[in-house]
């Protein structure tokens, strides 16, 4: 960093001819160092704002398919009911629940056990296809496709395949992802 | 040395998002496409089946087109003799699965029929409630149908 400084080179040595072109080049030398850092500092910042939406974007994908793996599960719980087991069932369906679903099973946790045993109902629901319809925040609303397998005293033993088309909300509350409402698009056919 | 380094994950990252971003877009687009190929494919008016069929299999591409060509052969006379009208109302619609260039959508569509069948002397009606789960493929910049399966 033994650089002579320019303005004194000439000063001291009235002789040396080149000193006035080297001066701005010399300030040019000085200032490529700090424009590099100038373009550094911005990169920089480019990169962590990238990764920070990044982080974002994948946080948001990861929420989707944690709320789908949620509606999934719910759609199974809400066609997979045994008179055996039925109060399980039902605690397994409110436990998934909040708001108007979570409403809607508590008040018919009661009489509900009684009637399965009555018809002695057995239904195994499974999901053949579920995709989100749209995601926004905290909120999901999800399509679930399924089949439920049911027996009853009027159905006998070999049990009538019913096709049920769900329209699911789902809700983040707690960090867990409950189901809050269901539509049945239709009735089960 | 260290900005070329700055710059090349810079450029790799926000190529990284394109990629992100590329996805998002294609979602929306090919659940709309499929909206408007369900109601062509699974819909028709016997009076202007030709047209529909038309229209239904430019709506399809690879296996499934040579599929949809096999039931519109058997399709074009049934559905006069039937004098047929099958009407499909596509209702809700979500992502199964979402890649750039291809997107599994399911679709809940009702399917209105009314026919004639010969020898009877009222028309028959039905209203099947359906699950469709569409393959959309990216041909040419175009999302068409490679697959469809009732569930």
């Amino acid at each position: 960093m033994e650089r002579p400084d320019p303005g004194t080179a000439e000063l001291t040595d009235p002789g040396w001819g080149e000193a006035p072109v080297e001066a701005p080049r010399s300030r040019r030398r000085r200032a490529l160092p700090v424009l590099l850092a100038l373009v550094l500092c911005g990169l920089l910042v480019g990169i962590v704002l990238t990764v920070l939406d990044d982080r974002t974007a994948d946080a948001r994908a990861d929420e989707r398919q944690a709320a789908l793996q949620a509606a999934r599960q719910q759609a199974v719980n809400l066609t997979t009911i045994s008179h055996v087991t039925a109060e399980r069932d039902l605690a397994r369906i409110i436990a998934a629940s909040t708001g108007t679903l979570k409403t809607q099973f508590e008040t018919q946790a009661k009489s509900f056990p009684g009637v399965l045993r009555q018809e002695k109902s057995v239904s195994v629901g499974r999901v053949l296809a579920a995709g989100v319809k749209s995601q926004q925040g905290s909120t999901v609303d999800a399509l679930i496709a399924v089949d439920a397998t049911v027996s009853n005293t009027a159905s006998g033993d070999t049990g009538v395949v019913k096709h049920y088309r769900m329209d699911m909300r789902l809700v983040k509350v707690g960090g867990r992802w409950l189901v809050s409402t269901v539509a049945f698009a239709g009735l089960p056919q | 040395m260290l900005c070329v380094v700055a710059a090349a994950v810079l450029g790799g990252l926000l190529l990284q998002r394109q990629g992100r971003e590329a996805t998002e877009s294609a979602r929306t687009a090919a659940i709309s496409a499929a909206r408007a190929a369900a109601s062509d494919i699974l819909g028709y008016d016997y009076r202007s089946v030709e047209a529909s069929i038309r229209r239904a299999r430019a709506s399809t591409t690879g296996a499934f087109r040579t599929e949809y060509d096999k039931t519109a052969k058997t399709l074009l006379p049934q559905s006069k003799q039937l004098k047929a009208i099958v009407q499909a109302t596509v209702g809700s619609a979500a992502a199964i699965d979402t890649r750039r260039d291809r997107v599994v959508v399911l679709l809940f569509v009702d399917q209105a029929t009314v026919k004639q069948v010969p020898g009877e002397k009222t028309p028959t009606t039905r209203i099947d409630q359906s699950r469709v789960r569409l393959t959309m493929t990216r041909v040419d910049g175009r999302w068409l149908v490679s697959e469809l399966a009732a569930l």
